[in-house]
C-alpha cells in the first residue's frame, strides 16, 4: 500500500513516493555525523487535482520539511516527488524554473516574507517580470486586478504603501495575491492564519476558499490547527515524527479518528462552549519525543493508551481501513 | 494607562474597571491591541518606561493585612515584596523569561531566597518539591538542567513552579499556552487549574482564545481597543452574548462540530489606537451599528445579575 488510495477520485497532481529527509546532527567538528534527525521518514501519498489537503501534526512532526521537499526548496535524502507525472528531483534548472510558476507557497508570517523596502506594487510586479513577457501596462492591470481579487480595494490606495503600513491581515492578503499571481496549479500554505487575530482569521480562510473554487487550484495546507483543516480541506494527512499515521476524508477522520494519535490531537482541541471542558481529560499525556532518537517500533507507543508489546517492536505499516489509511497495529 | 509613542499617545487601557475575588478565575479575552496585556502588566507595574498610568487605582489586599494597598502609588521597594511573592506571573514565552545560563533549580530557588530569606539548601529542596508539584518527571535531575535542555512544555512547567514558589494570592497568566502544541496546551491548562484550586489562588488568565477561557474561567471580561465590551459569567456569555463583538468572537472561534460549514467573519480591521474610532470603538465593524454609535460612546454598563455590556443595544 503506497498511499495511492486518494487518486481514485481524480488525477493526481502530486505523487510522493517513499520520501526521506535526514538532517545530520553535528557531533564533532571534523568527521562524519552518525546521528540524524529523521524529519521525513518514508512518506508516500498522492494529492488529487483541485482538492484541498490538510497536513496536521505537532511541532517537530516534519510537516514543514515535507512541504519544502515537495517544492524542492531542499533536496531529499531519498525518494521522489512527481508533479504531473514528472519527477521534480530529476529536473534541470530550466525545467525547475517553469515548474516554479505552477507551485507557489504562502508562509506563516507575512511580514517576514515581504520585502520591507519594496512597495506593494513592486512586490506584486515581480512574478510577472520574472516569468512573463507582459508589457508595463499589462502588468499594471494584472497587479490592480490581483489586489481586487484578494479584497484590497480600491487598489490605488494600497499600491504605493509599504508592508509596515498594512495590518497583519492585509499583509497576508498581499502574500496570497503574490502567490496566485501566475495562476499556479498547486499552492502550499504553511500555517497561513496562525499569526493573525481571530477576527481577521476567518476573512483569510474565506478568501482562500473562494480562490480555490474560482481558480481550481490544488491546496496543501500545513497547520497544527485541526479546525482550520476542517473549514478549508477535503482530505487530511496526520503526521507524527516524520511519518504519516492516518489519512482520509476530513469529515470521516474528524468524526471518527482511527489512529490513537489522531484521537489524542482531536481530544485536545478546545471548544468555546463552557459545557465542553476538555482540559480535564486524562488521555492527554506526554510530549513529542526527540526525532533524533525516536522510540522503537511505533513512534507513538510511549504516549499511546493502547500500546502492546508488538507496538514497541514492530513499526506499523500504513494500511487501508474503512476507506482510509492508518498506521496502527490495532487495525491489523 | 497611556503609552507615549512617536505617533502620539496610545490609550492602551482606557477607563477600565475590574475586580477579582479571592479564589476566583477571571479570563481577560481580547485580540492584539485590545489592552489585555497592558492591563495585566499595570497590576504588577512591569510596564515599559514610555508607558504611564495616567489615572486610576489598583487595590490589592495582601494576605494577613486588614488594609488595602493601592498598587499604583506603592513605592517600588514595597512593590517588590508583592511582585513575585503575593502576585505570581506566568508569561507566554518561557524561553525569554528564563535565564539561559542558569540551572532551572537555581532559578526557582532564587526567588524563594529573595522573598523568604531562607538558606540556599532549603530553597533548593523546595525547588525540587515545586518541580514535583508541576508534574515534571524526575525533578531532581531536571533541577540541574539548563532551559535549552527542556521542551517547550517543560519550560512552561518550570515557569509555573517559579510563579507559585512563594505561594501567591493572585496568579497572572499571560497567554500561558499560546506558544505550545495543542496536546501540551491542555496539559498546562489543567495543571494551572489544579494548582489554583489546591493553593486557593485567584487567577487572572489573559488570552486571545475564547476556547481557552471557556475551559478554565468562571467569569470573563472581553476587551476591544482598550475598553471592556462585556463582562459576566462564562455560561451566560456563551448562551447569550449581549455585545455584538462578543457574539462575533463566539461565531468565529473555530469548533470541530462546524466542520465543512460556512465560515462567518468579522469584517474590517482592528482599529489604530493612536486614532481610535469615535463613539463606540467597535462601531465601524459592528453589524448592528446605529447612528448613535458613532457619535456617543456607550457607558461601561452597570452590573446587573453579574453581567454588563458596553453597548447601546444592551441598555
Amino acid at each position: 500500500m503506497d498511499g495511492s488510495l486518494n487518486s481514485s477520485h481524480g488525477q493526481a497532481i502530486i505523487q510522493v513516493r517513499d520520501l526521506r529527509k535526514y538532517f545530520p546532527v553535528s557531533t564533532q567538528i571534523f568527521g562524519r555525523s552518525r546521528r540524524f534527525v529523521r524529519a521525513v521518514d518514508g512518506v508516500s501519498f498522492d494529492i488529487s487535482k483541485q482538492e484541498s489537503y490538510g497536513l496536521i501534526g505537532e511541532s517537530g512532526s516534519g510537516k514543514t520539511t515535507l512541504a519544502r521537499l515537495i517544492l524542492r526548496l531542499i533536496e531529499p535524502t531519498s525518494g521522489s516527488v512527481y508533479f504531473d507525472g514528472q519527477n521534480i528531483y530529476k529536473m534541470n534548472t530550466k525545467q525547475m524554473a517553469l515548474l516554479r510558476r505552477k507551485m507557489q507557497m504562502i508562509f506563516q508570517d507575512p511580514l517576514s516574507s515581504l520585502n520591507p523596502s519594496k512597495t506593494i506594487r513592486q512586490s506584486l510586479e515581480q512574478p510577472f517580470k520574472l516569468h512573463t513577457s507582459f508589457s508595463k501596462e499589462q502588468i499594471e492591470n494584472e497587479v490592480a486586478h490581483l489586489l481586487e481579487v484578494v479584497g484590497l480595494t480600491p487598489p490605488e490606495s494600497f499600491l504605493d504603501r509599504f508592508p509596515h503600513e498594512l495590518s497583519g491581515g492585509q499583509r497576508q492578503r498581499v502574500c496570497i495575491a503574490r502567490a496566485v499571481a501566475l495562476r499556479p496549479a498547486f499552492l502550499i500554505a504553511d500555517e497561513p492564519v496562525s499569526a493573525l487575530d481571530v477576527s481577521v482569521r476567518a476573512q483569510i480562510i474565506r478568501l482562500l476558499r473562494r480562490l480555490q473554487t474560482e481558480s481550481k487550484m490544488t491546496y496543501l495546507i500545513i497547520t497544527h490547527d485541526i479546525a482550520l483543516v476542517g473549514s478549508l480541506c477535503s482530505h487530511v494527512l496526520v503526521m507524527y515524527l516524520g511519518k504519516i499515521v492516518e489519512s482520509g476524508h476530513v469529515e470521516e477522520v474528524i468524526r471518527s479518528p482511527l489512529h490513537p494519535y489522531t484521537q489524542m490531537l482531536l481530544s485536545a482541541v478546545l471548544e468555546p462552549d463552557p459545557n465542553i471542558i476538555k482540559i480535564q481529560r486524562h488521555v492527554l499525556q506526554g510530549e513529542v519525543p526527540s526525532p533524533i532518537n525516536p522510540p522503537s517500533g511505533c513512534h507513538f507507543h510511549p504516549r499511546c493508551p493502547y500500546a502492546t508489546e508488538r507496538c514497541k517492536r514492530e513499526p506499523p505499516r500504513l494500511t487501508e481501513v474503512d476507506g482510509r489509511l492508518v498506521a496502527c497495529h490495532l487495525y491489523t | 494607562m497611556y503609552y507615549h509613542t512617536s505617533r502620539g499617545v496610545v490609550k492602551a487601557v482606557d477607563g477600565v474597571n475590574l475586580s477579582i475575588r479571592v479564589g476566583e478565575t477571571l479570563g481577560l479575552v481580547g485580540e492584539s491591541g485590545s489592552g489585555k496585556t497592558t492591563l495585566a502588566y499595570s497590576i504588577v507595574r512591569l510596564l515599559p518606561p514610555r508607558a504611564r498610568i495616567v489615572d486610576g487605582v489598583i487595590s490589592f489586599r495582601p494576605r494577613g493585612m486588614d488594609q488595602v494597598v493601592d498598587l499604583v502609588k506603592l513605592p517600588e521597594s514595597r512593590m517588590r515584596e508583592i511582585r513575585g511573592r503575593r502576585i505570581g506571573m506566568i508569561f507566554q514565552d518561557p524561553m525569554t523569561f528564563l535565564n539561559p545560563v542558569m540551572k532551572v533549580g537555581d532559578q526557582i530557588a532564587e526567588g524563594i531566597i529573595w522573598h523568604e530569606k531562607c538558606s540556599r539548601d532549603e530553597a533548593k529542596e523546595r525547588a525540587i518539591k515545586l518541580l514535583e508539584e508541576v508534574k515534571v518527571p524526575d525533578p531532581s535531575t531536571v533541577a540541574s538542567y539548563y532551559p535549552h535542555q527542556l521542551s517547550g512544555g517543560m519550560r512552561q512547567r518550570v515557569m509555573i513552579a517559579i510563579s507559585i514558589s512563594c505561594n501567591p494570592q493572585l496568579l497572572i497568566a499571560d497567554e500561558p499556552t499560546t506558544a505550545l502544541d495543542v496536546t501540551v496546551q491542555a496539559q498546562i491548562l489543567r495543571l494551572i487549574k489544579e494548582l489554583q484550586t489546591k493553593f486557593g489562588m485567584s487567577l487572572l488568565l489573559i488570552t486571545h482564545d475564547l476556547a481557552v477561557a471557556a475551559n478554565v474561567c468562571e467569569r470573563v471580561a472581553v476587551m476591544y481597543a482598550g475598553k471592556i465590551m462585556e463582562e459576566g459569567n462564562i455560561h451566560d456569555i456563551y448562551r447569550n452574548p449581549m455585545h455584538p463583538y462578543t457574539a462575533a468572537m463566539l461565531r468565529v472561534t473555530p469548533r470541530l462540530a462546524g466542520i465543512g460549514g460556512s465560515i462567518s467573519a468579522i469584517e474590517g480591521e482592528l482599529p489604530d489606537l493612536t486614532n481610535p474610532p469615535s463613539g463606540c470603538r467597535f462601531h465601524p465593524r459592528c453589524p448592528f451599528v446605529m447612528e448613535r454609535c458613532s457619535r456617543e460612546e456607550p457607558p461601561p454598563g452597570s452590573m446587573t445579575s453579574g453581567r454588563r455590556a458596553a453597548c447601546w443595544m444592551a441598555l
